[in-house]
């Protein structure tokens, strides 16, 4: 077994070394005294962080707390999703159903008459829907063969330009390419990550 | 401890004193939790004082079903990381790997013996620990404190950041080796 590493040092003392491994490196350290240093290291630096002072906290800590409760306000629930909420569903018939003796008073129709006129209203708004749906389809079908006729022209072009170049040219655009490419990368990867549970 | 959840119950229903009982019970982590983060006593009994109060704001979403110490500690955390920002102090992602082959490097030792136990008796090598503490990056001194300090397992500490485990010992472990190296130094 070579040398070890100080993450396999570290699961050795967390004791996440599966027990053939955990012998193994047992056996190393028998006979490595650089390792044995390094996890006796490492051991009495865990000892020493589980052994770091407490903070000293005022005996009126918990009171202080609790003087400074906003103990008249009720707590505010976690907020359900609206179609959840019975008040939400109370709440829409409500309003239908003020919708509805509003329209029966105002037309002096009956509620299966509204109810029918209503229906009628609401087909054909599902309908408007529907067609403006199926134009704004076909209008996105025609936009996308126009651009891919572009694209096609934009590739022609481009192959024929590159077909005007020498070898070595290419292989110069080839490499610089590359090179951006593999820059481009490692800025990305190398870009600060914000943190947030 | 299902305790939490009757004092928790209590609470909710306007009990000012079952609230100042979870208070009581979970001061002394939250505040060595604050402490070691901000490294100045009294600012970190202000800030532990505003986490206990958000804790009550928002104890109608805590969920039963988890560990309230969990949820505790995640109130705390995302606390802090306000704080740093306000402060506009820069949080190191937790994504970010070790440095190139840091980990698959073999440990290199020449003695025998440890060397950070020979420069140090115990008790100074604790309040050099302590003052190195305060030199890691927030979010690895956070992960750090939370395991040896607040003594939670990698899976709560997993749980309460949202990442995996392993990337929570991986950052345990990379928080360790650069106080090692901080120690190493000489005063």
């Amino acid at each position: 077994m070579s040398c070890l590493t100080p993450d396999r040092i570290y699961a050795y003392l967390d004791g996440d070394l599966p027990e053939p491994e955990r012998l193994a490196l047992e056996a190393h350290l028998a006979g490595c005294g650089g390792c044995r240093a390094a996890v006796a290291e490492r051991r009495l630096l865990a000892e020493a962080a589980d052994g770091l002072a407490l903070i000293d906290i005022p005996d009126d800590f918990a009171a202080s707390v609790a003087a400074r409760l906003p103990l008249g306000k009720p707590l505010e629930a976690a907020r359900k999703p609206v179609f959840l909420r019975p008040a939400a569903w109370a709440a829409a018939f409500v309003v239908l159903a003020l919708a509805g003796a509003g329209g029966m008073l105002l037309t002096g129709a009956s509620l299966p008459e509204l109810a029918r006129a209503s229906g009628r209203f609401l087909w054909a708004d599902i309908q408007g829907l529907t067609s403006f749906l199926a134009r704004s389809v076909a209008y996105a079908a025609v936009a996308a063969r126009v651009l891919g006729r572009l694209l096609i022209q934009l590739f022609e072009g481009f192959r024929v330009l590159t077909s005007l170049i020498g070898p070595e040219v290419r292989l110069a655009c080839l490499a610089a390419a590359l090179v951006l490419a593999g820059a481009g990368f490692a800025l990305w990867r190398r870009k600060p990550h914000g943190e947030r549970s | 401890m299902n305790d939490d959840q009757d004092l928790i119950r209590r609470a909710l229903q306007g009990d000012g004193g079952a609230f100042e009982m979870i208070v009581r019970r979970y001061q002394q982590p939250i505040v060595n939790y604050v402490g070691r983060m901000v490294r100045e006593r009294e600012l970190a009994l202000d800030i532990s004082q505003d986490v206990f109060l958000k804790v009550y704001a928002g104890l109608a979403s805590y969920r039963p079903q988890f560990k309230f110490s969990t949820w505790l500690f995640k109130v705390a955390s995302n606390y802090m990381i306000d704080y740093w920002r306000k402060k506009k102090i820069p949080t190191v992602s937790l994504d970010r790997s070790p440095e190139d082959g840091e980990e698959d490097r073999p440990v290199q030792v020449a003695a025998d013996e440890p060397s950070v136990a020979r420069q140090y008796e115990l008790r100074e090598l604790r309040s050099r620990l302590d003052a190195a503490i305060g030199r890691l990056p927030v979010s690895l001194r956070e992960l750090f404190v939370w395991r040896h300090v607040n003594g939670l397992s990698y899976e709560e500490m997993a749980e309460i950041k949202g990442i995996p485990v392993g990337t929570v010992k991986n950052r345990v472990f990379q928080a360790k080796e650069m106080l090692k190296n901080m120690l190493e130094e000489r005063p």
